[in-house]
């Protein structure tokens, strides 16, 4: 982790904020507006690297707990609970996103679409995850039943992801695209991949400094 | 344009608030870290040390 922090602290934060201005300029300056829907197509550009950002969240949250089920490594409990917490507020504009996209084209704000419906039971099994981290105690015991739902939770992305296919939802399917929108749509996924690693990074030295904290506590109160 | 307006607003907000509340939990932390540092500074030694100096002073 410490081998990480000086590029995590002085050059992510750097890339996000260029990545980020690249991706409105193009949104706005170079790629072409789509002939059906108009300008809310434009939203596509955002929602679609959000929903990519969320999935890699949840499956680090995955991997993370997999991990300590296996090693018992602080660490990965803690990388899984940053994770946890950066993936929810991905999977959050997600649904927001979505939700602004489709009232202008599917003119409702929601539909219980196949791909929709799973979403909203992705978002809530991490509700969960976050609302047993917070509510349960920080226990070895909280930590391996958190670790069993983030797990458990991850398996519901493969199903989001055929949702459409399987139960012939509404939900557009990206299919061919023309190459100023494919770029743009790249710089987009590039610039909110590095603002997910940076989130992700902060809010994993926070929570391990408040673990330094609570062991600090401990050893004074023990030596009085 | 006023739900796209309305979607890049909205996905900016929420970041930003969610990077303002990290760095407002970060701010707290290093306030805690820095009087848990002066009250090590502040305290006597533990009760094995002090028995340690009590007996290389006898």
């Amino acid at each position: 982790m410490k081998r990480f922090a000086p590029f995590a602290d002085d050059v992510l934060p750097w890339l996000t904020c260029a990545g980020m201005l690249a991706a409105l300029a193009m949104i706005f300056l170079y790629a072409p507006s789509e002939q059906q829907q108009g300008a809310p197509q434009r939203i596509f550009y955002f929602h679609l690297p959000i929903a990519l950002s969320t999935y890699l969240a949840f499956f680090t949250v995955a991997g993370a707990s997999a991990s300590y089920l296996w090693q018992g490594d602080r660490f990965s409990d803690l990388l899984a609970q940053a994770a946890a917490e950066v993936g929810m507020v991905f999977c959050t504009l997600v649904i927001i996103t979505g939700s602004l996209w489709a009232r202008p084209i599917w003119g409702v704000w929601w539909t219980w679409d196949p791909r929709l419906t799973m979403v909203v039971i992705l978002w809530t099994i991490y509700a969960a995850y976050l609302m047993l981290r917070m509510f349960a105690g920080d226990t070895e015991q909280t930590a391996r039943y958190a670790a069993v739902l983030g797990i458990v939770g991850v398996l519901d992305i493969p199903i989001l992801h055929v949702a459409t296919r399987l139960w012939r939802g509404i939900h557009p399917k990206v299919e061919k695209m023309a190459p100023e929108m494919m770029w743009t749509l790249l710089v987009c996924l590039g610039a909110f991949l590095f603002f997910f690693c940076w989130l992700l990074w902060l809010r994993l030295r926070s929570l391990s400094q408040q673990d330094e904290v609570a062991a600090l506590r401990r050893e004074m109160l023990a030596s009085l | 344009m006023q739900y796209l307006f309305a979607a890049f607003c909205v996905t900016w907000l929420v970041l930003f608030l969610y990077l303002f509340s990290i760095s407002r939990r970060q701010r707290a932390l290093s306030q805690e870290i820095e009087s848990l540092g002066r009250l090590a500074r502040l305290r006597p030694p533990p009760r094995s040390v002090r028995a340690e100096q009590r007996a290389e002073r006898s």
